[in-house]
């Protein structure tokens, strides 16, 4: 037998010494640290396998329920915008004084005297869409009450 | 069958392989206590990694790994404080026919230099191959085999005269 397997021979009949009896105590207390972990382990497989694929499905789902959402309005508001761009505008307008009722008078804190006036004015309004079409005619009342500056001589 | 963790299996496996990956952690750190500490740790970490009974390699890796993690976190001072207040433990277990003998040729190993040490560990206790113990130290395979064949030839230059 050469020297280096000599050695080799010996080396086999040298035992690694026996784990210490406490360190033996405190793997066997560590077994329920690795089951308790494996527990873990498969909800973490399950939690893997099925909740986060359902959730990102959800997220998915729901990003593009919104998104669509979105772009259906903004669809919308070019409708309207097309709306805005054939809006009537006025193309005439005139105003007529239909009453005009004294309501008193008051002196305001410079001692000038104003007469206060109620007043209605009828508003006539003519409207085109500017892409052409028939003219629109509208009428509405409107009442003020206006201070009117009284002149003494 | 092989990978259940009943108490039996798992107070089995650690005695059947427990000494081995001492030996190692030993080889691996300064004091008793860390190489309690990280047998302790790379034993619930391989199990945990494996779902079950891990590999030998497996277990080697974390070991080494662990240590290293320790050595570059640790502070070596306390390290080496600690180990001065800490019985000295057998890293071999006494035979009762040559004692003599074999603390001789326990002293010689554990005196190799750790790259020798780390290969001689694992191949003649940790029953590894020499591909295995390329991966786990992280050397070609040819200089895995030349540290063991190199370590051999130390320990024979040292027992020299010793009647093994």
């Amino acid at each position: 037998m050469n020297e280096p397997d000599r050695i080799e021979e010996a080396l086999k009949k040298l035992q690694p010494g026996a784990m210490p009896p406490h360190l033996m105590a405190r793997l066997t207390v560590a077994r329920v640290q690795v089951a308790s972990r494996k527990v873990e382990a498969r909800w973490r497989g399950a939690l893997l396998r099925w909740f986060l694929p359902i959730a990102a499905s959800a997220c998915v789902a729901i990003g593009t329920f919104f998104w669509l959402e979105r772009n259906r309005e903004s669809s919308g508001q070019v409708v309207s915008d097309g709306a805005v761009e054939h809006r009537p505008v006025p193309v005439e307008s005139e105003d007529f004084l239909v009453t005009a009722r004294p309501v008193g008078i008051l002196v305001a804190p410079n001692q000038r005297p104003y007469r206060i006036m109620e007043v209605e004015w009828l508003e006539h309004e003519t409207v085109r869409t500017d892409a052409g079409g028939p003219a629109l005619h509208t009428a509405t009342t409107r009442r003020d009450v206006i201070p009117v500056a009284l002149e003494l001589y | 069958m092989q990978n259940e963790l009943s108490p039996d299996a798992w107070r089995d496996w650690l005695r059947q392989n427990g000494a081995r990956f001492l030996l190692y952690s030993r080889h691996q750190t300064r004091t008793e206590s860390d190489a309690e500490d990280i047998v302790q740790e790379a034993i619930v970490e391989s199990w945990q990694r494996a779902g079950g009974i891990p590999s030998d390699a497996l277990v080697f890796s974390t070991i080494r790994r662990r240590a290293i993690d320790l050595a570059r976190s640790g502070d070596r001072r306390v390290a080496r404080e600690r180990a001065e207040g800490e019985p000295e433990q057998e890293w071999f277990a006494p035979d009762i026919e040559d004692r003599e003998t074999q603390r001789i040729l326990a002293d010689a190993v554990k005196s190799l230099q750790p790259n020798y040490r780390e290969v001689v560990t694992l191949k003649g206790w940790g029953g590894l191959t020499f591909q295995k113990i390329a991966e786990i130290t992280g050397v070609p395979l040819n200089t895995a085999a030349s540290r063991y064949r190199y370590a051999l030839e130390e320990l024979r230059q040292n027992l020299k005269g010793v009647a093994l």
